[in-house]
């Protein structure tokens, strides 16, 4: 599981490559933890290459956005797989983030908030 | 020296190191030396043990060792050297002795008396580091530079205890000085590295005994949680239930409840906590708690109104607090009235039960989807009925079912669980849930189990008076 962190002008997007699941979910949390710094408004997550997503993968988004909620940062995902679109749509994150389908669309919407 | 005599040298020395190698695994291996590494039990018992041993290996070295005029270039010290390090004076002292006496009279190149007193001198030096580090071995370098100062002193008694006059400083390194300090370097880092290797593992040998002594507790006390088998029937109905649940590991986070709030109505639910193992378990521990509560409150205010829904609403207001790790269950609660053959329920994303009637049809309830417990304020939850007739069996599952994995990567999915609810229509709840699992675990084929696994299957019949 890598995590691979670009900028998008201002915004930081992580790119999730691999599995999240028990076992590599610590680490893929204390990643995006390091790259959110209190006051940022926005991290997009890039799931393009997230190949599988557990509850322990949910997890760590609901405590990333948690974390972000303290400075009413938001937390917006794209280019979400089969797969994962299915696991997000039983847990009910789409009433919870913004899930668009390709990375451009994330990053016109938060460009037009600005 | 010429190549000829440098190779040879190189040669003697790697077998030594290699006997050195498979007779210090062996060495470290008996039960006698992991009472001496690990316990530091010095008995007499003890260092006679390291004396004979490592006296040995000095005997050894010398027969294996590399002659070259008048010297021997070997590996003798390493033994006494050992045998004080990690057992103390005696113990070196002993192996010196052994080693150091066998010197003096199998050689008489004319070193053998400054060999023999440094073989013995070499045990009792390594029994005072000893003594001076109060009996902790020495790291790998820390050794090796003990070695290194031994073999220097060793030269250093060859050059003043000249025995036929013909030494001096050049012939002495010549004599294979810097080989021996190096190989008898090596050998010590070998020995001290196979030693701290077998230190490390009983350490983490011990440690993990006692992590499968908790292991085990949590299981059992996990165990008690889940309910008993419904002694007190009901008067006027019987029912029958029947439940196997099986962690992924050790423990997990499926689980099951049922009350019999009174004479005809049943609650009944099955839950699938976020994640695997002990975390996933210490929250099935929590929900069961907040379940128990809810349950009790409705007994005793609301009690003909029950409804799944808000006991799914109260839980999901106690889960949200002190939960910074967010977790977050699916859970499936119904409730049976058996008198109006209706099953009142309300699902928080857990996988849809199955009612399979006597004559073979097989249904799941429609339902409204709604978010599992745990994640979000003010979630909102609905209860929805059905119809469950007397001889139904109502299945209720979890993900571990659909979701167990061949071999072939592929999953048991609800297409086979349908068919094997089809195939199992007539049976009792027992009968159907022993097949299905026999079913999965075949399908799987010895795959490890993947997710944690829990299946409840139960009926209901009036009792005929």
């Amino acid at each position: 599981m890598h995590v691979i962190i670009n900028q998008a002008g201002k915004i930081p997007v992580a790119i999730l490559k691999g599995r999240m699941d028990a076992l590599t979910s610590p680490d893929v949390k204390n990643q995006l933890l390091s790259t959110i710094n209190p006051g940022l408004a926005v991290l997009i997550i890039d799931c393009s290459m997230l190949e599988y997503l557990s509850s322990a993968g949910i997890r760590v988004f609901y405590q990333i956005a948690k974390a972000m909620a303290d400075w009413h940062g938001e937390l917006i995902f794209c280019s979400t797989t089969e797969v994962v679109s299915e696991i997000f749509t039983m847990v009910g994150m789409h009433t919870d983030f913004k899930i668009f389908p390709h990375l451009d669309e994330a990053i016109a919407l938060v460009n037009e908030k600005n | 020296m010429t190549i000829a005599d440098i190779i040879k040298l190189i040669i003697s020395l790697v077998n030594n190191l290699a006997f050195i190698l498979i007779a210090a695994y062996l060495v470290t291996r008996t039960k006698l030396y992991t009472e001496i590494i690990l316990e530091k039990r010095l008995t007499l018992k003890n260092s006679l043990f390291l004396s004979v041993i490592f006296g040995f290996f000095a005997i050894y070295a010398d027969y294996g060792a590399f002659i070259y005029g008048k010297s021997l270039i070997s590996l003798r010290d390493l033994g006494p050297e050992i045998a004080g390090l990690i057992g103390g004076p005696v113990a070196g002292l002993g192996a010196g002795f052994i080693g150091g006496i066998h010197r003096y009279f199998y050689s008489s190149g004319g070193t053998q008396i400054a060999c023999s007193v440094t073989t013995i001198l070499s045990g009792l030096i390594a029994g005072l580091v000893f003594l001076l580090r109060k009996g902790k071995v020495p790291g790998i370098w820390g050794a090796v530079i003990f070695v290194a100062s031994i073999e220097i002193l060793h030269n250093f008694l060859v050059f003043v205890i000249r025995q036929d006059g013909s030494y001096d400083f050049i012939s002495i390194i010549q004599a294979g000085f810097l080989p021996t300090l190096f190989a008898n370097s090596l050998g010590m880092a070998i020995f001290m590295l196979i030693s701290t290797n077998l230190v490390r593992e009983k350490e983490s040998d011990g440690a993990r005994q006692r992590m499968e002594k908790e292991l085990d507790l949590a299981r059992e006390i996990l165990a008690s949680l889940l309910p008993d088998p419904l002694v007190k029937q009901p008067d006027r109905f019987s029912i029958n239930i029947y439940s196997f649940i099986r962690p992924a590991r050790f423990v997990g986070g499926d689980f099951y409840d049922y009350y019999l709030l009174d004479d005809s109505r049943l609650l009944i639910l099955i839950g699938d906590v976020s994640d695997k193992g002990i975390p996933a378990a210490l929250f099935v521990s929590r929900c069961k708690s907040i379940l128990g509560s809810a349950v009790k409150v409705i007994r005793a205010y609301y009690h003909e109104e029950a409804d799944p829904a808000r006991i799914l609403e109260f839980a999901n207001e106690e889960l949200l607090t002190a939960n910074e790790t967010c977790m977050f269950v699916t859970l499936f609660i119904g409730l049976l009235d058996f008198e109006k053959q209706e099953l009142l329920f309300s699902n928080a994303a857990h996988t849809n039960p199955f009612i399979v009637s006597a004559d073979g049809k097989i249904h799941q309830p429609e339902y409204r989807k709604a978010r599992p417990l745990g994640l979000k304020k003010d979630p909102e939850y609905v209860s929805c009925t059905t119809m469950i007739n007397p001889g139904d069996k109502l299945v209720l599952y979890t993900d571990g079912i659909t979701e167990a994995m061949n071999p072939k990567g592929e999953f048991f999915s609800a297409n086979r669980l349908l068919r094997t609810l089809a195939e199992n229509h007539t049976s009792s709840p027992e009968e159907l849930v022993r097949n299905l699992i026999t079913k999965v675990d075949l399908f799987a084929l010895g795959q490890s189990q993947n997710d944690d696994i829990a299946v409840v299957a139960m009926s209901y019949s009036p009792v005929n008076e």
